[in-house]
């Protein structure tokens, strides 16, 4: 296993840019999860990690070693693609053999490892079979089975969940997650879904536009995300955002519709600034005493919650209340943020301007 | 009401009946539309195979070639297979034709499958204009080039060689351009994914590339046999070494014996020279269809 440095890397395809100056550092045994909408660059870094793609400037260094020059294969890692890439000529024991076979591993090893690792993802029994006669799920392991079987420095998963329905999705999610446990290997893992992100990952690395904008646990970049498109990409439904000004005299913040809201932890040098006021749907609380009054638009039970989409002022919002709702489509219900857990960022630059400390966190949830 | 709702019921199954009797008739028209094809291609192969029963006085004192009684030889006879495997010695012909049909294929499946590859997946400067040169070059037919391949073949000094025969064939841009088309339909993360498992270019074209392209390899070894095994002007040109001579030519040969009719051993040598392509077509033709579609053709 190994530590993984990306230092100040770019790319560039002519004149265009699409990679600028990323940095990141993935720990020996981590985790770690490249998440972005598309085109943010996620897959490329992944690519450049693998040897694939070539870097227009900076390094790349496993476990201390800088491989920008390094051949694919010289990099002792592995990788399971987005499609599988599995060799449809060859049956799942040769597909798992090949790349020992190119390191001249001798036949009864070879064996002895395909035979272990068809055990561990539950493969035994389809050694003799084609791609072509798997199934979804059993393809994905196939595909982990390759990577394992060669016991590589680094893991590199790219979206290898996004070809199944949901629900394998769910299980084989667990599946990765327990496999990374047992064999606590370095895995860099490349997704556009946020919940698989903060399902899984010891650390996420959220991307935009060829940059890295926020780097941390899940539960860091969820509490305290650096700026609103990480506030935005990260947690699900998304927050909610609304444009004003902050009021420190009232301890308001004064949304562009003349909502009053309740203000988080914001120091004084930001009194009168513009400002964006986030707000989870989950920290929202109804208040019949104090509450804004907001109607309903969509009500959607789910049985363990309520998600609410209400009309606030002139803005519309999501609402999800861990308790069920007697409100249907249409009626007023009295809502209010939870002021601690609210977030502010600044309207110019979209950077988070509030404090939040993780003991107020506990103490409302 | 009632009235109506019958009159419905009864509309149905004719409306049924009468999409279903479109479809038949379709069907049916086409089906004769391919057998009266299939008749009209098979027909002068299957009448060399007749008239190769017949001795050559037979088929000369047919008043009515193509009338239906002239199909059947009245006193069948083996002699004209006897003339040409015996004094004309055809087989050494047609000995001469695989040696060249064989050349040309190994040497066009060699150069089509690297070319083909390195222009599907190799960066190199000038990659998509020397394609673009030779899909050009396949525009230029082998009567326009003759003497210049000629002059290239003497000063080579490759002259009634069998060599000759197969050489300057062995760049074939349609070949190229098949393997190209197939190759870049290989998904490139097989490719990726076998970089990564320490394979290097050579590997990844034997062991992944080739083996999920042999519908198209298929395609190309039955066109280019085709090609080379009904090759005519080109041998007449560079072979003049009668031993040496393939069929095709030496079959034209037989039609201009002064004096002496060779009719019917002409058509025994016919009927023999087609055995073999009616052979591979019937294996490869499932490949070759598919080799064709594939490779964006269709």
């Amino acid at each position: 296993m190994a530590t993984v440095e990306i230092d100040k890397v770019s790319k560039a395809y002519g004149a265009v840019e699409i990679m600028r100056g990323v940095s990141a550092r993935i720990e020996n045994g981590q985790f770690t999860i490249l998440v972005g909408p598309s085109g943010c660059g996620k897959s490329t870094l992944l690519r450049m990690i693998a040897g694939l793609e070539t870097i227009t400037d900076g390094e790349i260094r496993i476990d201390g070693e800088v491989v920008n020059d390094v051949a694919p294969k010289d990099r002792d890692i592995a990788m399971v693609f987005q499609n599988y890439a599995l060799y449809p000529h060859m049956n799942v024991a040769d597909n798992m053999a090949f790349s020992l076979k190119m390191r001249d591993v001798p036949r009864p090893e070879i064996d002895r490892r395909v035979r272990e690792v068809a055990g561990i993802l539950d493969l035994s029994g389809l050694l003799d079979r084609y791609p072509r006669q798997l199934s979804g799920g059993q393809r994905q392991r196939v595909a982990m089975g390759r990577a394992i079987v060669r016991d590589p420095q680094v893991f590199l998963f790219d979206e290898p969940l996004s070809n199944l329905d949901a629900k394998l999705r769910v299980h084989m999610r667990a599946e990765i997650k327990e496999l990374h446990q047992r064999m606590k290997a370095t895995v860099v893992y490349v997704t556009h879904d946020q919940i698989e992100a903060m399902t899984m990952a010891d650390k996420i690395i959220v991307m935009q536009d060829g940059r890295v904008e926020q780097a941390g646990a899940p539960l860091e970049l969820y509490d305290q995300p650096r700026n609103t498109f990480v506030a935005g990409f990260i947690g699900s439904p998304a927050m909610n955002f609304l444009e004003g000004e902050i009021d420190l005299g009232s301890g308001r913040f004064v949304s562009g519709g003349g909502l009053r809201l309740p203000l988080p932890p914001v120091s004084s040098e930001w009194d009168g600034a513009r400002a964006i006021y986030g707000v989870r749907p989950e920290h929202f609380r109804i208040d019949e005493e104090n509450g804004l009054e907001a109607e309903t638009v969509v009500v959607e039970p789910t049985g363990s919650e309520t998600l609410v989409m209400a009309r606030l002022g002139d803005h519309e919002v999501a609402c999800l209340f861990r308790s069920r709702i007697a409100a249907r489509a249409g009626q007023t219900i009295r809502i209010s943020p939870v002021a601690e857990l609210t977030h502010l960022f600044d309207a110019r630059t979209t950077a988070r301007i509030s404090v939040n400390s993780s003991e107020i966190r506990d103490k409302h949830l | 009401m009632s009235t109506v709702a019958s009159a419905a019921a009864s509309a149905r199954p004719r409306r049924r009946r009468s999409a279903a009797t479109r479809l038949f008739s379709a069907r049916t028209l086409g089906t004769v539309v391919v057998i009266l094809a299939g008749i009209v291609f098979a027909f002068p192969i299957a009448l060399a195979a007749v008239y190769s029963l017949k001795a050559t006085q037979d088929i000369l004192s047919d008043q009515y070639p193509l009338s239906l009684a002239s199909f059947i030889p009245l006193r069948p006879t083996l002699e004209n297979y006897q003339t040409v495997f015996g004094p004309l010695n055809f087989q050494n012909n047609i000995l001469n034709t695989l040696i060249a049909a064989t050349g040309q294929v190994v040497m066009a499946v060699v150069c089509s499958t690297l070319a083909g590859y390195a222009f599907a997946r190799l960066r190199f400067p000038g990659r998509d204009v020397i394609f673009s040169l030779l899909l050009l070059a396949s525009f230029v037919s082998v009567e326009a080039i003759l003497v210049p391949l000629y002059s290239i073949t003497q000063w080579l000094g490759l002259t009634s060689t069998y060599v000759a025969l197969f050489l300057p064939f062995a760049c074939n841009p349609f070949g190229i351009y098949l393997m190209r088309q197939s190759f870049r339909e290989i998904p490139v993360e097989l490719e990726e994914a076998a970089r990564l498992d320490g394979a290097n270019v050579w590997r990844i074209l034997f062991s992944i590339a080739i083996p999920n392209v042999l519908p198209a390899l298929a395609t190309l070894v039955l066109i280019q046999f085709i090609w080379a095994w009904n090759a005519y002007l080109w041998p007449v040109v560079i072979m003049q070494d009668p031993g040496k001579q393939i069929a095709q030519v030496a079959l034209a040969n037989m039609k201009s014996f002064p004096n002496f009719p060779m009719d019917g051993p002409l058509f025994a040598g016919a009927t023999v020279i087609t055995i073999p392509l009616v052979i591979m077509a019937i294996f490869l033709q499932k490949y070759y269809v598919r080799g064709l579609s594939s490779s964006g053709m269709k």
